[in-house]
């Protein structure tokens, strides 16, 4: 058993601190975890399940042990973490060595030195779903206070995660539109190079622009950028 | 430096182009004309009168490393300013440092912000959307914050602005902007009208550029003095110059 337990008001407040800017979506599924792990009593190791488009993968670990069996369950299309995540619900195992509900997996997990699991299901975004995935090397290892726990734990995980996959998209758009806009202004400008030295119209500009671009295979902002320079520099000469 | 004074937001008449025509006169006007605070002021106002997902709006400024509420329509849009200017962090920010719309679906579900969080969430906001609005120079000169109470009726509003600003083609914003409110089909058409003096603009200094040989900083100064010595708007000196080097 891990010796470094955290207490849950302070699992909850870290979870509340992670810096989105700081940690990809992959980032945020590690500290979740690493927390779950430290805070649920009677966890020897913690992963996380996402389900996106029907594939099922675990996207973060605490140890070998969780990772193969997870994995497991991915092979053969059963197992408690998919329950879990597909009915979004809570799946306990107090008891793998006596479980029958998924033929195969309760004797590996107990071969591994597993003797109880727990899987509670995770709403991420309307196209990913999750579990959290907590697993023991004693029989009935997670009590009621252990479940109401990772329950809660799993609320607040559930928040920071979508929140995540939710700020990825956004940040990723964001910068899209911070370079766009950063761009037109010296495009604009090129344009108006063009239209002053050819005589022609902001359209047949970017067409010029546009062709010199696709001719030497260089970005239209970098040809653009190009042009302003060197004719402000042509005033120096 | 231009003086001329524009009358205030209340006595504009009103009519079905109001908003739309604001913002496309705020791009033509120079960043530092006085005339700039009161077109945002009547952008504020109109934004909150005629958008029907906004409870409230405001604009912020920023000047050196400062950040300010420069027009609000309510006291409660201007708590939810300042919460971001004391932690130094929140959409209203980001959307003047990066010069694009920050969307804020869930305010309840923003961990990145939590000053701005808290003191939304505690005034019933749960949906925000800074757009960033340029005047002559071609940068984001502020940031107009829309406030929403609902999320659902704020996200069609959102989508269509984050594809205004993503150049998206006609085929693409037309079924975001159809069913929109009228008021906000009059934002998205001023942001794109802006858009279009912006292009006439930066058309012109890149003419100056190659007729004097000098830069985009000099050209815009250029341009400014040539308009401060006629009729005030940069928008019709461009579109001479660029008229005008097509003859």
């Amino acid at each position: 058993m891990s010796q470094d337990r955290l207490d849950p008001v302070a699992a909850f407040a870290e979870l509340g601190r992670i810096s989105l800017a700081e940690n990809d979506l992959h980032g945020v599924l590690d500290r979740v975890a690493d927390l779950a792990r430290r805070t649920v009593p009677g966890t020897e190791e913690a992963s996380v399940t996402l389900v996106r488009m029907g594939t099922a993968k675990t996207a973060a670990y605490t140890g070998p042990l969780a990772l193969a069996l997870d994995e497991w369950q991915y092979r053969r299309g059963t197992g408690p973490c998919l329950a879990a995540a597909a009915e979004q619900t809570t799946v306990s195992a107090p008891d793998l060595a006596g479980d029958r509900r998924w033929p195969g997996w309760a004797e590996r997990a107990v071969a591994a030195g597993v003797r109880s699991s727990l899987s509670v299901g995770l709403i991420i975004g309307e196209q990913v779903h999750g579990a959290l995935n907590l697993y023991g090397v004693r029989d009935a290892a997670f009590d009621h206070d252990a479940v109401v726990l990772a329950e809660t734990f799993a609320g607040f995980a559930a928040v920071a995660l979508s929140n995540a996959n939710l700020y990825g998209t956004t940040a990723r758009l964001a910068r899209q539109l911070e370079a766009a806009m950063a761009s037109r202004a010296v495009i604009e400008q090129a344009k108006g190079i063009i239209m002053g030295s050819r005589r022609c119209t902001a359209d047949e500009a970017f067409a010029i622009l546009t062709a010199i671009s696709q001719d030497s295979n260089r970005k239209l902002r970098d040809v653009a950028a190009a042009l302003v320079a060197e004719a402000g520099n042509g005033g120096d000469r | 430096m231009v003086t001329r004074s524009e009358p205030p937001a209340q006595s504009r008449p009103p009519g079905d182009s109001v908003l739309t025509d604001t913002l496309i006169e705020l791009a033509g006007t120079a960043d530092d004309d006085p005339a700039v605070v009161a077109l945002l002021a009547t952008v504020v106002q109109l934004s909150a009168d005629l958008l029907d997902p906004v409870a409230f709006a405001s604009v912020t400024r920023q000047h050196e490393s400062r950040y300010s509420t420069v027009a609000m329509s309510s006291a409660l849009a201007l708590a939810v300013d300042e919460a971001q200017y004391a932690d130094n962090a929140g959409p209203c920010l980001d959307t003047l440092d990066g010069g694009a719309p920050t969307s804020v679906p869930r305010i309840d579900a923003t961990i990145s912000w939590p000053g701005f969080r808290d003191t939304a969430y505690t005034l019933g906001l749960r949906s925000s959307l800074s757009v960033p609005l340029l005047a002559g120079r071609g940068e984001p000169a502020a940031s107009l914050n829309l406030y929403g109470h609902h999320p659902d009726t704020m996200a069609p509003l959102s989508a269509a602005v984050l594809a205004a600003y993503d150049d998206a083609p006609e085929a693409r914003l037309s079924p975001l902007v159809r069913d929109l409110c009228p008021g906000a089909r009059q934002l998205i058409a001023g942001l794109l009208g802006a858009f279009a003096v912006r292009d006439t603009i930066q058309q012109a200094i890149g003419m100056i550029i190659a007729s004097r040989g000098t830069n985009a900083y000099l050209a815009y100064a250029l341009l400014r003095s040539q308009a401060a010595a006629t009729t005030g708007s940069l928008l019709e000196v461009a579109t001479t110059i660029v008229a005008g080097d097509r003859r």
